[in-house]
Formats: C-alpha cells, sequence, structure tokens
C-alpha cells in the first residue's frame, strides 16, 4: 500500500512544524503544508492527499468554512477531513459531527498518538504502513 | 302659723336696721337688742359667709335663698328665707313645726345627697372620685375622719383615700394586716351589712382591737361596704376620733346610698381606665403598623430590584417605581396582566404559558424575559416569584422580583467570549510546546539532531510567547479589577520618553529603524512605570510594523486648554500629549478604535508573525484611562499611523496657574 499523504492547513507556522514531525517522524507518512484555508483548497485539488488536517480557527477563511468548501469541490468532497480545535465544548464535538466531517483532534494532542489517533478515525491499518 | 321674724338689713356688713316680728321667741333676743348688729354676730360667720356668696351671685336676680338656722345656744332649728327688696335685703325668720323640720331635714339630706353624688360622679378619674368623696362625707357627717379603704386579694387592705380633720393622725397608705379583717366580716360586708360602733371603750370590741382603735385614734365608727357586683371591693369609713358617737338612721342610710354610688362611680372609672388603655393600646398598635407600613413601603418604594405582588390569581396588584423603570410602564399600565403586554413578542406566549402554570401550582418560579420598551430598546430581565401564604395555607398571591441584567449579562457574554478566545490563545503556543518536546522527548529526533534542536527553539520561543500572554492577562486583569491603584506623583516627561526609548533602542536597531525620541520636560502626573510600560508598547507596536530603514518618532506638547476647548474635548485642563508615530502600513479606518479592544489585530496572523499577544493598547488604554487621560490613534493607510494619550499635569503646575492659551491650543517646542 502506498503511504499517506496527508495535507495540514494550519495559519501557526509553529503548529504546522509540530504537525509535520507527528505525520512523518513518527507516522512514516508524507505531509503537505498550507497556512490558510484558500491555500490548502488550492494544494488539496491539485495533490489530492488522503485525509485533511485542519485547524478551525483560522483568520479570514475559518476551518469549517474551508471544510464546506472542501465538500463543495468535486475534486475534494470525498477526502476525508479531521479537525484540529482549541474548542473541546461537547456542543462544538456534536455540530463538527453533523457537518460530516471524520473526526475531532484538541488541541493540545500527544504527538506520539496523533498519527494513531487520525488512523483509527480512518480505519487505516498503521501495520501496512510501518 | 309658726312664729315670724323680719330682719331688714342693710350695707357690705349686712347691719339689721329693722326688726319685726317674735325676736324673742324665736332667738331668744330682744328686738332693741338686735337693731344695728351685723348678720354674723346673728346667724355664725359660716351662715353669713353663705349669704354673702348668695348675694354676690344673684346680684340682680331675685331669687329667695333657704338657710337652716341652729341658733347658737339654742336647741331648735330656725328656717331663714333671704329676700331681695330693691337695695334692702330681708331675712325671714321662721320656728317650723316638727314634721316639717323632719321634712325638711329628709329634703336637705336628698339634695345634699345628690350633690354630693353628682360630685362623685363628675369625674372618671378613680383618685379625684375617691377624694371627693371622702371630703364630701367628711362634710356631710361632720366626721373627723372619712376614709375609702381598699381590700386587697390577699386579705389585706389599705387606706387609699382620706380626709382628716386637723389633730388627727392620717391612716393615708396604712396598711391594715389580715387579721384586723376577718373572712367572716369580709363575708358580712359581701352580703351588704353595715358595721357601727358608737364607743370603742364601751366593750363593743375585743380588747386587741380596742388597742389597735386606740392606736389610730377612731373612737367611733361607721363602716359601709363598697360593693361589685360579687366582689367586695372596699369599705367606705367614718371615723370619730375625739368623741363617741351614735350613728343616726338617716347617717347610715345616706352613706350606703353615697357607698352605692361610689361603687357606681368606681366601675365606671374603672371601665372608662380599661377603655384608655385599650385605646393607648390601639394607638400603640396603630402606631407601630404606620411605622411598619412606613419600613416596608420605603423598602420596596426605594429598591434597586423590581418588586410586585400578584393576587391569588397571579395579577398583579402592586408594582414599585424601580419595576416601572425597568419596563417603562405605568402603574396602571402595569396592574393585572397589563406587564405582558410590554414582554417582546417572541417571549410572550411562552411566557405567558409558563406564568399561568406556575402562578396555578402556587409554586417558586423563575425566568428570564425580555421587555421592549416604548423607544424599542430591550431590557433583559430575571423574573422570580415566590408564593404568599395567608390564613389556613391558602394562597393569597405571589411577590415578585424583576431585575434588569441587561449590563450583566452583556458582561459576562464579554468574559465568556474572552475565556473562550483567552482559551485559544493559550493551547495554540501550547500545542507547539506539548508536540515538540514530546517528539524530542520520546527520542524521535535522537538520530536527526538538526531536527531536535529545532522542536527544541520551537518549544522556547512558544515557551516566551506563553509568557507574554500569561502576563498580559494579568496586567489587564489587575488594572480592570482596580485591584492595583495605580500610584501616581508628579514625575519628569522627559525621563519617562527618555527611559523608554532606550528600551526599544536595541529593539529597532534589530529591525533597521530609526527611533528618535524628542524630551519634553515638563511635568505630569502619572505612575511613571506604568506610562514607560504604555510608551515600549507603543514604540513596539510601530518598530513592529515599520519597514526598516523608516523612522519612529516620540515626542510630546503642553497644552493649555481653554475651559471650553476641554470640556469639549474630554480632557483635564491643562494635559501633556504624547505622540508615537511610525511611518509603517497604517490602520483602516474602521480598525482605529477596535485595536484597542482585546485580541484585535488589525491582522488575525500579526500575533504570530509579530509575537504580539493582542492584550497590548487594551492594557495602554486601561492605563491612560486610569489616569484620566484619552488614548487614540489616526493612520493614513500605506503611509503610517500615529498614537496619542494625553496624560494630566500636577495640580501645582505651572501650566495650571498660567491661564488660558489665546487660541486654546498651544504647542511648546521640544528640547
Amino acid at each position: 500500500m502506498a503511504t499517506k499523504r496527508v495535507l495540514v492547513i494550519d495559519d501557526e507556522d509553529v503548529v504546522q512544524e509540530v504537525l509535520q514531525g507527528c505525520l512523518e517522524d513518527v507516522g512514516g507518512w508524507e505531509t503537505l503544508l498550507a497556512s490558510s484555508g484558500s491555500e490548502g483548497l488550492e494544494i488539496a485539488i491539485a495533490k489530492q492527499p488522503d485525509a485533511i488536517l485542519l485547524d478551525v480557527s483560522m483568520p479570514d477563511m475559518d476551518g469549517v468554512e474551508t471544510f464546506q468548501q472542501l465538500q463543495n469541490h468535486s475534486a475534494t468532497k470525498d477526502i476525508p477531513v479531521i479537525l484540529l480545535t482549541a474548542k473541546i465544548q461537547p456542543a462544538d464535538r456534536a455540530r463538527f459531527s453533523q457537518l460530516g466531517i471524520a473526526g475531532v483532534i484538541a488541541k493540545p494532542f500527544d504527538p506520539m498518538t496523533l498519527a494513531d489517533r487520525i488512523a483509527t478515525s480512518l480505519g487505516w491499518d498503521m501495520n501496512d504502513e510501518l | 302659723m309658726p312664729d315670724r321674724l323680719l330682719l331688714v338689713l342693710k350695707g357690705s356688713h349686712l347691719t339689721i336696721q329693722q326688726v319685726s316680728g317674735d325676736a324673742m321667741e324665736i332667738i331668744g333676743k330682744r328686738p332693741q337688742l338686735l337693731l344695728k348688729k351685723k348678720l354674723k354676730d346673728i346667724l355664725g360667720k359660716k351662715q353669713s359667709k353663705l349669704v354673702k356668696q348668695y348675694l354676690h351671685k344673684h346680684q340682680e336676680a331675685n331669687h329667695p335663698l333657704e338657710l337652716a338656722v341652729k341658733y347658737r345656744k339654742q336647741t331648735k332649728f330656725v328656717w331663714g328665707t333671704l329676700h331681695r327688696l330693691g337695695k334692702l335685703l330681708i331675712l325671714e325668720l321662721v320656728v317650723p313645726q316638727q314634721a316639717e323640720v323632719a321634712l325638711r331635714q329628709q329634703v336637705q339630706r336628698e339634695r345634699l345627697l345628690a350633690e354630693t353624688a353628682q360630685r362623685i360622679r363628675k369625674s372618671l378619674d378613680l383618685r379625684e372620685i375617691l377624694q371627693t368623696t371622702v371630703k364630701e362625707v367628711r362634710s356631710l357627717l361632720q366626721a373627723d375622719r372619712v376614709l375609702v379603704y381598699r381590700v386587697w386579694a390577699n386579705g389585706t387592705g389599705s387606706a387609699i383615700a382620706e380626709a382628716t380633720s386637723p389633730g388627727w393622725i392620717k391612716v393615708l397608705d396604712f396598711v391594715f394586716p389580715e387579721e384586723v379583717f376577718p373572712e367572716e366580716a369580709r363575708h358580712n360586708y359581701l352580703q351588704g351589712r353595715i358595721y357601727t360602733l358608737a364607743d370603742r371603750d364601751r366593750g363593743e370590741v375585743v380588747p386587741c382591737l380596742v388597742d389597735f382603735l386606740a392606736q389610730i385614734q377612731v373612737r367611733a365608727k361607721l363602716v359601709i361596704p363598697i360593693v361589685q357586683k360579687d366582689n367586695l371591693w372596699g369599705l367606705l369609713i367614718a371615723h370619730q376620733c375625739g368623741q363617741p358617737r351614735t350613728w343616726q338612721d338617716w347617717e347610715v342610710n345616706l352613706l350606703q346610698q353615697l357607698a352605692t354610688q361610689l361603687a357606681i362611680a368606681i366601675q365606671q372609672s374603672e371601665l372608662y381606665q380599661q377603655l384608655q388603655e385599650e385605646l393607648t393600646e390601639r394607638q400603640r398598635i396603630e402606631n407601630a403598623l404606620r411605622q411598619s407600613e412606613a419600613l416596608f413601603r420605603s423598602l420596596s418604594e426605594s429598591s434597586p430590584i423590581g418588586i410586585f405582588r400578584t393576587d391569588a390569581t397571579g395579577a398583579w396588584i402592586y408594582v414599585n417605581p424601580r419595576c416601572q423603570a425597568i419596563g417603562d410602564f405605568t402603574w396602571e399600565a402595569a396592574l393585572g396582566d397589563g406587564w405582558q403586554r410590554f414582554i417582546h413578542s417572541e417571549d410572550r406566549a411562552e411566557f405567558s404559558q409558563q406564568w399561568q402554570a406556575a402562578t396555578a401550582d402556587n409554586q417558586e418560579f423563575s425566568s428570564e424575559i425580555r421587555f421592549v420598551k416604548p423607544d424599542g430598546t430591550v431590557r433583559f430581565c430575571r423574573l422570580r416569584t415566590a408564593p404568599v401564604s395567608a390564613a389556613r395555607e391558602e394562597i393569597a398571591g405571589h411577590v415578585g422580583t424583576v431585575e434588569d441584567i441587561t449590563e450583566s449579562r452583556a458582561i459576562a457574554q464579554m468574559k465568556n467570549e474572552f475565556i473562550s478566545i483567552v482559551s485559544h490563545e493559550l493551547r495554540t503556543p501550547l500545542t507547539a510546546i506539548r508536540g515538540s518536546l514530546g517528539l524530542v522527548a520520546n527520542g524521535v529526533y535522537d538520530r536527526k539532531p538538526q531536527r531536535g534542536q529545532r522542536m527544541l527553539q520551537i518549544a522556547a520561543t512558544q515557551t516566551d510567547r506563553l509568557v507574554r500572554l500569561v502576563n498580559d492577562i494579568l496586567d489587564l486583569g489587575r488594572l480592570e479589577s482596580g485591584r492595583v491603584a495605580l500610584v501616581k506623583q508628579p514625575c519628569d516627561a522627559a525621563t519617562l520618553m527618555l527611559q523608554s526609548g532606550d528600551t526599544m533602542r536595541g529593539n529597532a536597531e534589530q529591525h533597521g529603524i530609526t527611533l528618535s525620541v524628542v524630551p519634553l520636560k515638563i511635568e505630569v502626573w502619572a505612575a511613571p512605570d506604568s506610562i514607560v510600560q504604555v510608551l515600549t508598547n507603543l514604540i513596539g507596536n510601530a518598530i513592529k510594523f515599520s519597514q526598516p530603514c523608516s523612522t519612529v518618532l516620540v515626542t510630546a506638547e503642553a497644552i493649555r486648554a481653554s475651559a471650553q476647548a476641554s470640556a469639549n474635548a474630554g480632557e483635564p485642563t491643562p494635559y501633556v500629549l504624547f505622540q508615537v508615530k511610525d511611518q509603517g502600513r497604517g490602520i483602516p479606518a474602521d480598525k482605529l478604535e477596535s485595536v484597542f479592544g482585546q485580541f484585535q489585530q488589525v491582522d488575525a496572523s500579526d500575533s504570530r508573525k509579530k509575537g504580539g499577544t493582542g492584550l497590548g493598547l487594551t492594557i495602554c488604554r486601561s492605563i491612560i484611562q486610569q489616569h484620566g487621560g484619552r488614548i487614540w490613534a489616526e493612520s493614513i493607510l500605506g503611509a503610517g499611523s500615529t498614537f496619542y494619550f494625553t496624560l494630566p499635569v500636577p495640580p501645582d503646575s505651572s501650566l495650571c496657574k498660567c491661564g488660558t492659551a489665546e487660541d486654546g491650543n498651544q504647542t511648546s517646542a521640544g528640547n
């Protein structure tokens, strides 16, 4: 099975870097990085990642709006999206679930289990990857 | 015909001018001896005085005066009638027949009794009644002492009113022991029996009592019970102290009748007293009620919370002024269900249903509703009620409060938003720190030291960011809660400006920016550290948002504003205006005000890219406001921004003494 490719969309450069470390150096996947929702949309259309890790709180276009644009685009509507958020209210979780989001991961997260949690959410077999 | 004697009197001394009739028979004197005598010599002083009083009282009228005269040294009574005839007075003296004497005596006694009874009954004051009684009875009987003796429940008794002739001891308030008044005597008196003693020393009483009577100087006595219903209230007692006395039947009867009158008077007095006490008590209760009413009315009328009262059906029957002010409705408009018309139309139906259910169940009720004022403004209110129980556990209605929570609700909302933002702002650096350190700690980069080093660098910079953020949050919290009062003092503006410039100079050099400080030598009334904090923050922002090779300029000027200009501008008179000017990218006009709000950067990515926390300008505004100053920004997009703030000068500053400037806005040159 080919190596998974995950697109990270987060406006915080340092968080991008850490996520990249978690996914590449722990998960063994490839990562694509975007600093805004619009940039992420372009990369997703062009590169067709296996999954998207999407930050909720971003200026201009936030995570939810970005997700809706991904859903509205034929090239990206089937790509599973996992939200990264500092908002961990139960109401938020229910709202995200209704939107059709594959999973929600709260910040801060454990860098050693992040890849596992994503794989579990998406039904990926990690043994195949390693 | 009885014998008759006519005396013609004249002058103020009532001198006898003429005598006609049988003087010898009537008063045992020859007529010649009566001529030129004064009336008082014939009748005695007492009768003469009575005549004079009569004459004084009836100067014009022609009322005859009847006198009972017992002429000196004569045993028989003589009846006298005084007539006025012009300036003359004619005294007609007659020796009546025996039957007539008895009849006249009877009439006189009855008249005396009636007069005495009237005097006794005239008052409702017990002390006065008793005192009148003893005085009148003593006069009537010519007794040496008359007492009203009160019989107490424990068998003892005491004299509570007394009239005694001069020379005899007084026994008022003397408490007689129980032995003096045995049960048998009490029983007899209760049956209405009387007791007479003609002579103490004639063996009628036991020796021990003789001693006691002698001790209180009683030789003869007459005792009449005063009975009220079935209760022996007391005794009416006449004493003859100096000599024995055989009490006449008429005297006994007279005293009995007076005792009856006295009993009635006492009862009336006691009833009156009782009525007075009841009235006093009622007045006291009414006063207490009035005070209580005033107290509770003031509580309600002056309450800062709206208060209302409903009847058992839930209809409003009272609404206090605060409640009327909250809903902006009048008393009349609010009564009944009227107040519900002022509830927001979106809330009304649901609320009305809840309200009906709550009032029907007699339960406590709490709800948040919106009142819409006539001008369209909406007030968020918390309404609470509790049932009011009446007698027999019936519900008399409900008492309720209405609290305007519009402001507190807005504050709570702002607080929640702040917490939400802070939560996000804290979690971002924490995520980076937790992630980078987690990777390094778990040996992920043991074989990639450069990546490991980068992760540690991320952890360090994000820790700094976190520290700055926490410090700013704490600073803002302290400033806005007022927990730390800024200690203001006269301080030199130039020193503050130079100190801030020195602090920020290294930063400016790193960014390739020229920092130019033009200090102004003038005193301001400020907390120096906090002003340095404001200046360094503004200079830091200016550096952050400036291009290399540009200049950040810090200046100040003294403003002597006129009172009018000051009132319009809102600044104290006079003040110092500070400016921090940059040549950076500028601020859009719609964000010139909002940049002073919490986490309100022009560009949301500024906190990440420029390292700000989003609280710096909020802290600056809070500090300046606490100095009584003002802070604002002006900007031209692409050309730069200028941040201004004002500070007052010390109260004794020379600027204060200079008066108003001619144009109301004068600038001093910096040095």
